[in-house]
């Protein structure tokens, strides 16, 4: 696994793109922090006299769900694109411990990219005494959250030998499963008004990301476009069914239809919730705002490494099964 | 060393091997020979583990490359077909990475590390950056790599292409000493680089696989029928009837040579031994009757033309001959009138009237047609007797020559 690695973090910082990725990555968030802080807003916060790494924290996971992609989105594709890839297959070192290896690189990176915005609490520092729990507990939660990008990166990335379709995909993924939290009041929303639409865009998400899943692990483009056919077809259903009620209801005028409409109706609505919630658990937001604020629990802990191997797991099973296609 | 039993493999439903089975033991260098998309790279990538088998299994050092992929890849030595380069990492660095990934370490990799960087003569680019190698240099780096770890097993993927004669010399050489201790696999699909460092040759063409054995044994096995070019100074009708009354000569050729000149070509039957009969009654028949010889070049067996017969036969279960009026170098030519096997344009030889064509295929226009022109075999269709669609001559046997002599 070492050498692996090692030929890796060569990789990164023998070539200008590591630095400066982790430039780029300091710039923005510290310009983020201090333009997006609600208690400074641009400048102000100089009268103020207030700053907090608040706002850091709160923009992190939307900029790693963009910069971390970037950074993993070489580990395979870079191989696949080349003959190293048939090198690294047939090397004595079982793929487990290549992806390994690739993936602790990725993840050192990261590591580095954190420890250049190290300059922000610093600074900030040197106005006051800040208090530097929750910083610690911040960066804790910051490293955990882009640790699993990483994972999810490095996944995406042995999918394809484009690396541009790689860092696309990993960002795709990144930025749902951070806007998965956000969706939720959404998602509760349109369950209480919509109960069938609601329903089928909970169900037809899965749906769509087996689909992914299949054409991607499995090159198997029938059983994806398959799901994606169903997934579409059942929102359209979904939407005229909708649309159609009220009217259904009022043109037969009959008790039974509208007695089965109504049952069918809140059954739907409550599987509605019931998935809205399940939806709520693996809010990942929830989790990072846990461990952020110093709330270190299995729960998150368990939820992080959970995706970690995850999708170790997937990329290790993506590329062996190339073994058989 | 290794064992390939009726190996299959499947690219969807493209048949890519069709039970496929060779062996090869240690010490020797065994020549894996076929036209592009024979099969050769996918049969060396189920050796290597890089890819399954679809049916079928293959050994390497006793264990199942299915079953023990472990034990295989720490045995073999492995060159793909693009040599499997980092370029933003120098030579040295590469070649470090590569022992370590293989388990060397200390003392050991920097011992390896000499004796490989030594071997492929890579002192001169040790600290320079992989992208910045020449092409030949690329490949050279990449067999080091291949040999770090002194691998019982050896598996090159067409190791000299793209290389200048110069460097293909030099990678023979060291295919050359390296030979005693390892067992060796190396495709390519030019023919002179599988005579000049292999020991047996293995042919394969369509997936399947063709011929096994020596030179020698696949010469015997392949058309025993040659061509023999004779220019006279003079020459007459009368010398051509008498050519054509020769035992050994199955028919005659007259054609315009240089003024005063008269260019004969024969078909000869009976293999080498006929064509060296041909060429003393030839001499007679020229002296005797007054005319100078000026040119008398018998067409070698070359492996190009074992080669392409061997391939030919793998479609067509009876031999291929010449009929009375054909000969050599002539569009008509039979052979022609089967599939043209997908070759590249470079394996063609170039200039059939060099001084060196009695080592050389001797029939351009043949080969060329046999190569690109499948208009070329579609007029010539009629010897065969159905045309020659590739999809339905590639596996049907051919009816029964009709301009058979």
């Amino acid at each position: 696994m070492l050498p692996i690695y090692m030929r890796e973090m060569k990789g990164y910082f023998e070539s200008l793109m590591g630095i400066g990725i982790i430039g780029a990555f300091v710039v923005v968030m510290m310009m983020l922090s201090v333009m997006l802080d609600p208690l400074g807003g641009g400048g102000d916060w100089f009268a103020r006299g207030e700053l907090s790494m608040r706002t850091f924290f709160g923009v992190f996971p939307w900029v790693a769900a963009v910069v971390v992609p970037a950074v993993s989105m070489r580990l395979w594709a870079d191989d696949r694109r080349q003959a190293t890839f048939e090198m690294l297959m047939t090397l004595p070192i079982p793929t487990w411990k290549v992806a390994l290896g690739k993936y602790f690189a990725g993840v050192t990176f990261l590591a580095a990219m954190l420890a250049g915005t190290v300059a922000y609490p610093l600074m900030l520092s040197q106005f006051g005494q800040p208090d530097w729990a929750p910083v610690i507990g911040g960066y804790v939660a910051c490293f955990l959250l882009g640790s699993a990008f990483v994972a999810i990166g490095l996944f995406v990335s042995g999918l394809t030998e484009n690396q541009a379709l790689a860092f696309f995909l990993g960002m795709l993924i990144c930025l749902g499963i951070v806007g998965m939290g956000e969706m939720r009041g959404l998602l509760g929303e349109l369950a209480r008004t919509n109960p069938e639409s609601a329903l089928m865009l909970l169900i037809s998400i899965p749906l769509v990301s087996i689909g992914f899943l299949a054409a991607a692990v499995g090159r198997d483009k029938a059983v994806a476009v398959a799901i994606g056919a169903l997934a579409v077809v059942g929102n359209m259903i979904a939407y005229a069914l909708s649309g159609a009620e009220g009217t259904a209801t009022k043109a037969t005028n009959s008790e039974d239809i509208a007695g089965t409409i109504e049952t069918v109706t809140r059954g739907t609505t409550q599987a509605g919730e019931i998935v809205v919630s399940a939806l709520a658990q693996i809010a990942v937001l929830d989790h990072f705002g846990e461990i952020q604020r110093g709330v270190v629990n299995t729960n998150g802990l368990v939820f992080f490494g959970g995706l970690v191997v995850f999708f170790v797991l997937l990329n290790v099973w993506s590329l062996e099964s190339r073994r058989y296609s | 060393m290794i064992e390939v039993n009726g190996i299959t493999k499947y690219y969807g439903h493209f048949k890519a091997l069709d039970g496929v089975s060779f062996h090869v033991d240690k010490g020797e260098v065994l020549g894996f020979l076929g036209p592009n998309g024979a099969g050769k790279s996918t049969t060396m990538k189920i050796l290597t583990t890089y890819i399954s088998a679809s049916e079928g299994s293959a050994s390497v050092g006793g264990h199942d490359v299915h079953a023990f992929p472990q034990q295989v890849r720490r045995r073999i030595g492995y060159l793909p077909e693009t040599p499997p380069l980092y370029g933003d990492m120098t030579v040295e660095d590469y070649l470090k990475f590569a022992g370590r990934a293989r388990g060397l370490r200390g003392a050991e990799l920097k011992r390896r590390l000499e004796s490989v960087v030594t071997d492929c003569g890579l002192r001169p680019k040790f600290k320079a950056r992989v992208i910045e190698l020449s092409k030949g240099f690329k490949q050279r780096t990449g067999l080091a790599q291949a040999l770090i770890h002194d691998p019982e097993v050896l598996i090159l993927d067409e190791p000299t292409s793209g290389l200048d004669p110069r460097q293909i010399i030099e990678i023979r050489k060291l295919i050359e000493r390296l030979r005693q201790s390892k067992c060796i696999i190396f495709s390519t699909h030019i023919l002179q680089e599988a005579t000049a460092v292999a020991s047996r040759l293995v042919i394969v063409n369509g997936g399947k696989k063709v011929a096994d054995g020596t030179v020698e044994q696949l010469a015997a096995q392949s058309s025993d029928t040659l061509a023999v070019r004779v220019l006279v100074k003079g020459g007459d009708d009368a010398l051509s009837e008498a050519f054509a009354r020769l035992e050994t000569v199955k028919s005659v050729e007259k054609q315009q040579g240089p003024s005063g000149y008269t260019r004969f070509l024969l078909t000869v039957g009976g293999g080498q031994r006929g064509s060296r009969e041909t060429c003393e009654a030839v001499a007679v028949q020229v002296q005797s009757r007054g005319f100078l010889l000026a040119e008398l070049a018998p067409e070698k067996q070359t492996l190009e033309h074992i080669f392409l017969n061997l391939l030919q036969k793998s479609r067509t279960p009876e031999k291929p001959t010449w009929k009375a009026e054909d000969k050599p170098g002539s569009e008509t030519e039979k052979e022609t009138a089967k599939t043209p096997p997908k070759f590249a344009a470079d394996d063609v030889p170039e200039d059939p009237n060099a001084t060196a064509a009695a080592t050389r295929v001797t029939h351009r226009a043949t080969e060329a047609d046999l190569y690109h022109s499948e208009d070329a075999s579609s007029d010539t269709a009629t010897d065969v007797g159905e045309k020659p669609d590739p999809d339905k001559t590639l596996y049907s046997p051919r009816p029964p020559d009709r301009g058979d002599v």
